[in-house]
């Protein structure tokens, strides 16, 4: 492709006035030629990939049904009422926060999960934010 | 008293050679853009990290022009120099003018001049390609990689700007220079430029990194004007998770594709790539923070200031330079309109799928301009948030002007 840009170039050493025109078109397409070459191949690629990796994710599927077990305890589902729309793995993530902030001390056991109290106002908040960690020192958490 | 008139031509001696006496006026005048540049990149902190050491440099090289000087020979009487080195005669050329022989001694140049070989030669600009590429995720990209047409789209300006350039009697290689601004990426702007026509390096890297500064300024008026409150408000699905087995694959194929089409861009996507590769493969993890924290800061000190050593006050302070900075914004403006025109045809043809915004992206200025599409789009809809999708052709605008960059070397070069 070098050549041809090359040539293009040359051509217009004949007529200057239209070297502008020709360096135009060819940078037009140029760059969109090898971008959609790039667009054509990471589509090739990524479908390979994908393909692949599936394939390889059905191979190990057999093996998964002994760790289900372990990861379905771990995580205390709560009652429905309270957790409509949540997936397991967003109250298991949310499970691990909660056990990540009182620390390692205390048993956590999380019975429901609902969307914070927006009417509180944000004094409220910082006071209750401010508070947790002197309430954690004496133990009443 | 001897002592006295020793002490007097000392200090006479010392004022000749200070700069109150050998600076002319341009001097001065620079002297103040660059101290205005100055209070811009640590008051504004308009592009700090580059805009200070450019304004620094073009302080003092015109405080001190010799800083900038090239290598030189200096004439000396024969007699005189063997005089003053106790008798002993050197191997010196010798020139004889009336009737006098010189030696032909060699002076050093000034410091700046041996750091600038660095941009000269072509070494610096891929070298902070190499730290582009360790801070770069092409991830958006990998997954919508429709967003390389949106990186494409944008460096239409490029080409535009360089018709009107020649139009207006810039000679081709200048137009080149200056159409590249319209990429808006640095270090492509003073490669090609630097290859080109590097006695407009000053200018055009002041309005390359200006205009990438201004971004958040220049880049909302026009994204309004060119779409509809519906098309701003659109709000794209989620990207789908990119493996690391194609993040890592992405770099190899884009250097062999490029560099194999486009030899002239390979020095920068191959080191864009490299950083890249070092990145997303994990087993460089030393080279990898190498490159994208010291090797990059040291490259970015001697890049800034020896491109802004290069604009003295002869090279600066002509007519030309205002027609490049109107140019640079004009080539600015146009890459942003077609990236965004183009993402607006992606609407259409997905059936408002696409926000147009993120095609304003396109041109590269990492990742301000995708920050700026993300900003206009929330102004409409709060709850949109467009950052992912415009990096996509973000980053796809930084290959797309190395590949426009490569087009005008291998045309102009």
């Amino acid at each position: 492709m070098q050549n041809y840009i090359r040539l293009a170039a040359d051509a217009t050493q004949q007529a200057p006035s239209n070297q502008s025109l020709i360096i135009l078109i060819t940078g037009f397409v140029v760059v969109f030629l090898v971008l959609l070459l790039l667009i054509g191949l990471i589509k090739l690629y990524s479908g390979i990939v994908y393909a692949a990796q599936n394939k390889a994710k059905a191979k190990a599927k057999p093996a998964q049904p002994a760790l289900a077990p372990v990861a379905a305890e771990a995580v205390t589902v709560a009652p429905a009422s309270h957790n409509e729309g949540l997936d397991l793995q967003t109250v298991a993530v949310i499970t691990a926060a909660v056990e990540a902030f009182y620390g390692s001390t205390k048993k956590v056991r999380v019975t429901g999960i609902r969307p914070a109290n927006t009417a509180r106002n944000e004094w409220a908040n910082a006071g209750i934010r401010e508070n947790i960690p002197a309430m954690r020192t004496e133990g009443l958490l | 008293m001897g002592i006295l008139q020793g002490f007097w031509d000392s200090v006479v001696g010392l004022y000749l050679d200070s700069g109150l006496v050998s600076l002319n006026w341009r001097n001065y005048v620079m002297i103040a853009i660059a101290c205005f540049l100055l209070f811009l990149a640590i008051k504004k902190q308009y592009e700090p990290l580059l805009l200070l050491p450019i304004a620094f440099g073009m302080l003092i090289v015109n405080l001190y022009p010799p800083i900038m000087a090239a290598p030189s020979t200096e004439l000396i009487p024969v007699e005189q120099y063997i005089a003053s080195h106790g008798g002993e005669a050197a191997n010196y050329a010798v020139t004889t003018l009336e009737g006098i022989s010189y030696y032909n001694v060699p002076t050093n140049g000034g410091l700046l001049y041996y750091l600038y070989q660095g941009v000269k030669l072509g070494l610096y600009p891929p070298l902070i390609f190499l730290g582009i590429g360790c801070m770069t995720d092409f991830g958006p990209l990998i997954a919508n990689p429709k967003s390389f047409i949106l990186g494409a789209a944008a460096q239409i300006g490029i080409f535009f700007t360089f018709i009107v350039a020649s139009l207006i009697g810039f000679d081709p290689q200048a137009a080149g220079s200056i159409g590249i601004i319209g990429g808006a990426d640095g270090p492509t702007a003073i490669y090609v430029t630097s290859i080109l026509k590097p006695e407009l390096l000053g200018p055009i890297a002041v309005a390359a990194y200006s205009y990438m500064a201004l971004v958040p300024i220049i880049q909302p008026p026009i994204m309004k004007a060119l779409t509809t409150k519906k098309e701003r408000s659109v709000v794209m699905e989620q990207l789908r998770p990119v493996s690391k087995l194609e993040k890592i694959l992405f770099p190899i194929i884009v250097t062999i594709v490029c560099a194999l089409l486009l030899p002239s861009a390979a020095p920068l996507v191959g080191m864009l790539m490299l950083g890249n590769l070092f990145k997303e493969s994990g087993v460089v993890d030393r080279i990898f923070k190498t490159a994208q924290n010291e090797l990059m800061n040291i490259i970015t000190i001697f890049l800034g200031l020896t491109v802004g050593a290069t604009a003295t006050g002869d090279v600066f302070l002509r007519g030309d330079t205002l027609k490049i900075i109107g140019l640079g914004l004009a080539a600015f403006c146009l890459g942003t309109a077609f990236g965004l025109l183009f993402g607006k045809l992606m609407y259409i043809f997905t059936k408002g799928k696409v926000n147009p915004l993120i095609g304003s992206a396109g041109v590269s200025a990492v990742p301000m301009a995708a920050r700026v599409a993300n900003k206009v789009g929330q102004s409409e809809n709060p709850s949109n948030f467009l950052l992912m999708h415009a990096m996509g052709p973000n980053v796809a605008g930084v290959i797309g002007s190395a590949v426009a960059a490569g087009v005008l070397l291998s045309i102009l070069g």
